[in-house]
C-alpha cells in the first residue's frame, strides 16, 4: 500500500508547472502515477509515495509554493 | 487508462450538464415535452436572467405551481420573453401566463407538464390597442402523458400589425384537450399564424380557429395524429383582401374524429401563394408536403391532400428551419429572444411563413456562440443542476455511478442529496471534517481509504461549484479498479 496526494490546477497544461512540481515530488521521494487532464478546466496529478511522513512534507512544500493539494490519503492495492 | 472517462457519465460542472442536457434534449423533445423525465424533480421556481434581457426572465423553470404574472409596458421596449417550462414532475400544477399590453412583441414560451397527470396551461392573452410592429408570439405546449388542459391563446387587440403567432401543443400520451387560439379584432397588414395540434393517444378535443377581417396572409393550422384522435374544427371569418387565407387540417392514425376542413376558393381569395401541409404517419414521424396549387386542404389523413410531390420525413427541426440541427446548440430567437434549442414555432414550411418573417426581422434564428453562449449556459446550469433528485432523494444514475469503478462526476440539486447518494452508494464510507477555504483540508486518518469531504468551491482549480469529493481506494487505485469523484452542488 501506499500514500497519494492530488495537486490540481487549473487548465491549460503548463509544462513548466509540472515540470516544478515533479522536482519537488521527487525531493521527498514521492512521483506522479496519474494524470487526469481533460476533466472540463481541472488537471489533476495523483502522486503516490512510500511513506504519510513523505506524502506530508511534499504536500506542505508544494503547498508553499501555491499549490493547491488533497492529501495525503491512503492509497488501493494495485 | 482512465476508465472514468471511458466508461462513465462525463464531465460534470454545472455547464457541462447543461450543455449535456441541451443535446440530450435536441431537437424532438421540445415537442414531446422535454424529454420526458430530464426535468423531473424540479423543485422550486428559478428565474434566469440571461444576457440581453433588461428585465424579463428568459427561462423559468417552475415545478408546482407558477404564475407568471402580468407584463405591461410600452411600445418599443423590451418585450417580456420568458421561456416558461412548467410543470416538470408527476402531478405538477398550473402554469398562467400574463397579459402583455401595448409591447412591440410578446413571446411568452410556454412547456408546460413533462411528467405525468400535468395540470393546465392557460395562455397569455394579448390585448393591445396600438402595436404598430412587433410580433406577438407565443408558445405553448403541454407534453407527456396525461397532459391537462391546453390553454388558449387570443389575440384581441385591434389595429394590431405585425405578425402574430399561436402555437399550442399537446403531445404525449392521454393528452388532454387544446382549446382555440383566436386573433380578432381589426388586423391590418398581419401574418397571422395559428398552429394547434395534440398528437398522441386519446387526445381530445381540437379547438376553432377563427378571425376577422384579416388581410394579407393567414395561416391557420390545425391537426390531430396519434391514435383516438378526436376531432377537429377551424374556421376563417374574416374578409379578405389580399392574400389567400391557407388552413391545414388533417388527422393521422387510427381512431379518428370528426374533422371539419376549411375551403380556399382561389376565385374569391385570390391567387394562392404556397400550400403546405404537415402530418404524422403511421410510424409517428412529422411528414410534409408542399404544393403550388391551393385548395381545399386536409379533408381526412394526410392522403386527402392535393400534393404534387411525395411526402417527405423531416424532423421537427428541418421542419421548421430548413435545416439540420446542431448539437448542443443555443439560439436567440427574435431580437432579443433566447431558446433551447429545438423551438419552432409553426408547422408552416420554411418557405413560407418563415421566410416571411425572417424577412420581417421578427423570427431570426441566431447560433449563440463564444462567451454570450458560456454565459447562457452558465444560467442554464444553474437551473438544470437542479435536474434530478426532488426532497433530496439521491438519482439512481448517480448512485450507480459513484459505485462504478473510476471517475464519476455529477452536479445534484443540494448538498443533502450529495451525501444521500454517497451514502447510499457506500454507506460504510467515513465522512471527513469539510474542508475550509484557504486552509489544509484535513486528510483522513491512516487506515481510511473509503471516506467523502465536503469542499467548498475550488474557482482556481475549476470547480466553480460546492461539491463532495469521494473516494473509494478499498478496491484499487485510479484506473485499476478505484472509484473517485465529485458531486457539485446547488443549494
Amino acid at each position: 500500500m501506499s500514500v497519494m496526494i492530488e495537486i490540481y490546477y487549473h487548465e491549460p497544461y503548463d509544462l513548466q508547472r509540472e515540470k516544478t512540481i515533479n522536482d519537488c515530488l521527487g525531493i521527498h521521494q514521492g512521483k506522479v502515477t496519474y494524470r487526469e487532464d481533460g476533466r472540463d478546466e481541472t488537471i489533476c496529478l495523483t502522486a503516490e509515495f512510500q511513506t504519510r511522513e513523505d506524502a506530508q512534507a511534499a504536500t506542505a512544500a508544494l503547498q508553499e509554493i501555491g499549490e493547491h493539494v488533497e492529501g495525503p490519503s491512503d492509497y488501493g492495492d494495485d | 487508462m482512465n476508465r472514468g472517462t471511458a466508461t462513465r457519465r462525463p464531465l460534470s460542472s454545472s455547464r457541462s450538464q447543461a450543455l449535456a442536457e441541451i443535446e440530450r434534449l435536441e431537437p424532438r423533445a421540445m415537442l414531446a415535452g422535454l424529454g420526458q423525465d430530464s426535468l423531473s424533480g424540479l423543485g422550486s421556481t428559478t428565474a434566469v436572467l440571461l444576457p440581453g434581457v433588461s428585465s424579463a426572465p428568459e427561462i423559468v423553470l417552475t415545478g408546482g405551481s407558477h404564475t407568471l404574472g402580468s407584463k405591461t409596458g410600452t411600445v418599443g421596449s423590451q418585450p417580456p420573453s420568458p421561456v416558461l417550462l412548467s410543470g416538470t414532475g408527476p402531478g405538477t400544477g398550473s402554469s398562467t401566463a400574463g397579459t402583455s399590453s401595448n409591447f412591440a412583441a410578446f413571446g411568452p414560451i410556454l412547456f408546460s407538464g413533462t411528467g405525468s397527470a400535468k395540470g393546465s396551461s392557460p395562455p397569455g392573452t394579448r390585448s393591445s390597442s396600438s402595436d404598430p410592429n412587433g410580433p406577438v408570439f407565443p408558445l405553448q405546449y403541454t407534453g407527456g402523458s396525461n397532459a391537462g388542459t391546453q390553454g388558449t391563446g387570443t389575440n384581441t387587440g385591434s389595429s394590431v400589425g405585425g405578425s402574430d403567432l399561436w402555437l399550442l401543443y399537446g403531445a404525449g400520451l392521454g393528452a388532454g384537450s387544446s382549446s382555440s387560439g383566436a386573433s380578432g379584432g381589426s388586423s391590418s397588414n398581419l401574418l397571422t399564424l395559428l398552429s394547434q395540434y395534440q398528437e398522441g393517444s386519446s387526445a381530445s378535443g381540437q379547438g376553432n380557429g377563427s378571425g376577422n377581417t384579416l388581410s394579407n396572409a393567414d395561416l391557420w393550422g390545425m391537426y390531430w395524429s396519434g391514435a383516438g384522435a378526436g376531432s377537429s374544427s377551424g374556421s376563417d371569418n374574416g374578409s379578405l383582401a389580399d392574400d389567400p387565407t391557407i388552413s391545414a387540417q388533417y388527422t393521422g392514425g387510427s381512431g379518428i374524429g370528426g374533422i371539419t376542413p376549411l375551403v380556399y376558393n382561389p376565385e374569391s381569395d385570390g391567387p394562392p401563394v404556397f400550400h403546405s401541409g404537415v402530418w404524422t404517419g403511421d410510424d409517428g414521424s412529422l411528414q410534409f408536403v408542399q404544393t403550388a396549387d391551393a385548395g381545399n386542404q386536409g379533408t381526412g389523413a394526410g392522403d386527402a391532400l392535393q400534393s404534387e410531390g411525395e411526402p417527405k420525413p423531416r424532423t421537427l427541426w428541418q421542419w421548421f428551419w430548413g435545416d439540420d440541427p446542431i448539437k448542443g446548440s443555443l439560439w436567440k430567437l427574435g431580437p432579443s429572444r433566447i431558446s433551447r434549442a429545438g423551438d419552432r414555432p409553426t408547422h408552416n414550411d420554411d418557405k413560407s411563413a418563415v421566410e416571411s418573417l425572417e424577412d420581417g426581422g421578427k423570427l431570426a434564428k441566431e447560433l449563440i456562440e463564444g462567451a454570450e453562449r458560456d454565459a447562457a449556459l452558465a444560467a442554464l446550469g444553474a437551473v438544470v443542476g437542479k435536474l434530478g433528485a426532488q426532497n433530496g432523494v439521491p438519482k439512481a444514475s448517480t448512485v450507480n455511478g459513484i459505485k462504478a469503478p473510476g471517475l464519476f462526476n455529477d452536479t445534484v440539486g443540494s448538498l443533502d442529496e450529495a451525501r444521500a447518494a454517497i451514502k447510499k452508494a457506500f454507506p460504510d464510507a467515513v465522512e471527513l471534517p469539510p474542508a475550509l477555504p484557504g486552509k489544509p483540508y484535513p486528510s483522513p486518518p491512516p487506515g481510511v481509504k473509503k471516506w467523502f469531504q465536503v469542499h467548498p468551491p475550488e474557482p482556481g482549480v475549476g470547480n466553480d461549484l460546492p461539491h463532495i469529493k469521494y473516494v473509494d481506494w478499498t478496491t484499487g487505485k485510479k484506473g485499476t479498479g478505484g472509484s473517485w469523484g465529485h458531486l457539485f452542488f446547488l443549494d
